[in-house]
């Protein structure tokens, strides 16, 4: 309830395993759905990335016919991925190119209120490219 | 050291969509970083960073980031030690520790100028083996200087050249010194100088030589960096006469980026091009080889001040400051890194504390209070 009220409140949260399903996905929905909030899996010795919240979601038919899927959410993945590695000159680039692309409004998928394609928004992104 | 990217910060700041906190000025979206960092577990256990007061100005500088690190609760211990630049060599034990813990910072050690005594500072570099030297010369908001948009690194071979310590006298009255150029070197360092600009989105690296006289010893240097050029089609590589560079860092310093050079146009090229962009004060720097590193003020390191300044205490800790936010960066903590050079950037571009070479009067520690003052 307080997620969806006044979510402000809320900073580093950590739960059991099902609560934090459950609480992420909440989360991203309320910040701008969880086609877009990066996150991944790290243990000991290796690191899994990928989308954040939701992360079993393969879509449907319909987004996978006309390649509409939203790519945001892995692009920021991928840059925490690029931080991981310690490249992060270049996971700043990929980040500042995709909110760029955000901010500016142009190419959204249909889950942002657009209605661009996968390619069209990953076209955006390399022409913001530093 | 090759991963400092302080001109993509200033865009994240000014493109992230950043929620402005009450203590930050109106308008500025410096208060929270949005970027997300994954650490592996046990990335927060404390490192242990050897530490070398040095001389003169050098415990009254060390002594302001020792302050700051413990005001950010940065997961960073000091193993102290006293050197001094009138000691024959540095101790065993320090070099003991440094190999143990891969990272020191430094002040200033004296070096007595003619005399027997080599510098301790050199002694350091080769000891270690720490054979690239990097300068970062950028103009600083709220220090306007005679050149806007200077941003230039400088690699700088820190091992052999015109430092090789190798002179004799031949007969009395004449001398000879010796300066050694070899492939190894001169192809490591052009290494690291492309290795650093592909790492960190540098567009240019420009050579710098005197191979028009010294043809054998520079023409090496620059057959070695000509080579590594080949291997990073996508980074231009040009060449510059030292003398022609000195005049165009003073005229048009915009058009350098990366520099490599050998030992001493290095030295010359990185007090130059710190002194137009805002002095010697503020420019951050360190030292770094395949197993270390070593930080300290960019350029002129080995600087200890005058009396008059260890006196009053007014030494200028923001170089020191910076570079240790490169250390934190070093040993993999962003997040600390970029909190302590936000505040730096703050005092600066507030203007109110500013010791007397930026044109002010305050004190090292009223500095360094504002610093903390200004953290996050």
């Amino acid at each position: 309830m307080q997620l969806v009220s006044k979510p402000e409140q809320f900073d580093v949260m950590v739960t059991p395993n099902l609560y934090g399903n459950l609480v992420a996905n909440t989360a991203a929905g309320i910040a701008g759905g969880t086609g877009v909030m990066p996150g991944g899996n790290v243990g000991q010795d290796h690191a899994v990335f990928e989308q954040g919240a939701s992360a079993g979601n393969v879509g449907n038919e319909k987004i996978v016919e006309q390649k509409k899927a939203n790519p945001v959410a892995l692009l920021l993945s991928s840059a925490m991925m690029l931080r991981h590695l310690q490249f992060p000159s270049f996971a700043d680039r990929l980040e500042t190119a995709v909110r760029r692309v955000i901010a500016e409004g142009k190419y959204r998928t249909k889950d942002l209120g657009g209605s661009s394609t996968t390619q069209e928004v990953v076209d955006a992104v390399i022409a913001k490219l530093d | 050291m090759a991963r400092r990217t302080p001109s993509l910060l200033r865009h994240l700041f000014r493109d992230a969509a950043g929620i402005v906190s009450p203590r930050s000025p109106r308008g500025r979206a410096e208060a929270r970083r949005f970027v997300t960092y994954m650490p592996r577990p046990g990335d927060g256990a404390p490192r242990r960073v050897t530490l070398i007061p040095g001389d003169g100005i050098g415990p009254l500088v060390t002594g302001a980031v020792q302050q700051v690190m413990e005001a950010m609760h940065a997961p960073v211990y000091f193993e102290a030690y006293e050197v001094h630049g009138d000691m024959t060599t540095v101790p065993a034990e320090v070099i003991e520790s440094i190999r143990r813990n891969k990272v020191c910072l430094k002040g200033g050690l004296r070096t007595p100028v003619g005399g027997g005594v080599s510098s301790l500072n050199v002694q350091l570099r080769k000891e270690l083996d720490l054979y690239a030297s990097l300068v970062h010369c950028f103009n600083l908001q709220g220090l306007p200087t005679r050149h806007e948009r200077v941003d230039i690194v400088v690699i700088r071979e820190n091992t052999e050249g015109e430092y090789s310590g190798l002179e004799h006298e031949v007969v009395p009255g004449v001398v000879e010194s010796l300066k050694v150029i070899t492939k190894f070197c001169s192809e490591r360092i052009a290494k690291y100088a492309f290795e650093y600009a592909y790492l960190n989105n540098r567009k240019t690296v420009t050579a710098v030589h005197k191979a028009n006289i010294m043809k054998l010893a520079d023409g090496l240097f620059l057959e070695s960096c000509r080579e590594v050029a080949k291997k990073y089609p996508g980074i231009k590589y040009n060449e510059i006469i030292v003398d022609n560079c000195c005049m165009q860092l003073v005229s048009k310093p915009e058009q350098f980026d990366v520099m490599v050079t050998p030992n001493l146009y290095g030295n010359l090229v990185a007090n130059t091009a710190a002194g137009i962009a805002g002095g010697t004060g503020v420019m951050p720097g360190g030292n770094v080889g395949q197993d270390h590193a070593v930080f300290e003020q960019g350029a002129s390191a080995g600087n200890v001040g005058n009396e008059k300044i260890v006196e009053q205490k007014k030494a200028n800790p923001v170089a020191l400051l910076l570079s240790s936010a490169m250390m934190l960066r070093h040993l993999q903590f962003p997040s600390f890194a970029d909190r302590l050079e936000t505040a730096v950037r703050r005092v600066i571009a507030e203007g109110k504390y500013r010791t007397k070479d930026l044109g002010g009067s305050s004190t090292t520690q009223e500095v360094v209070d504002a610093v903390i003052a200004k953290l996050d």
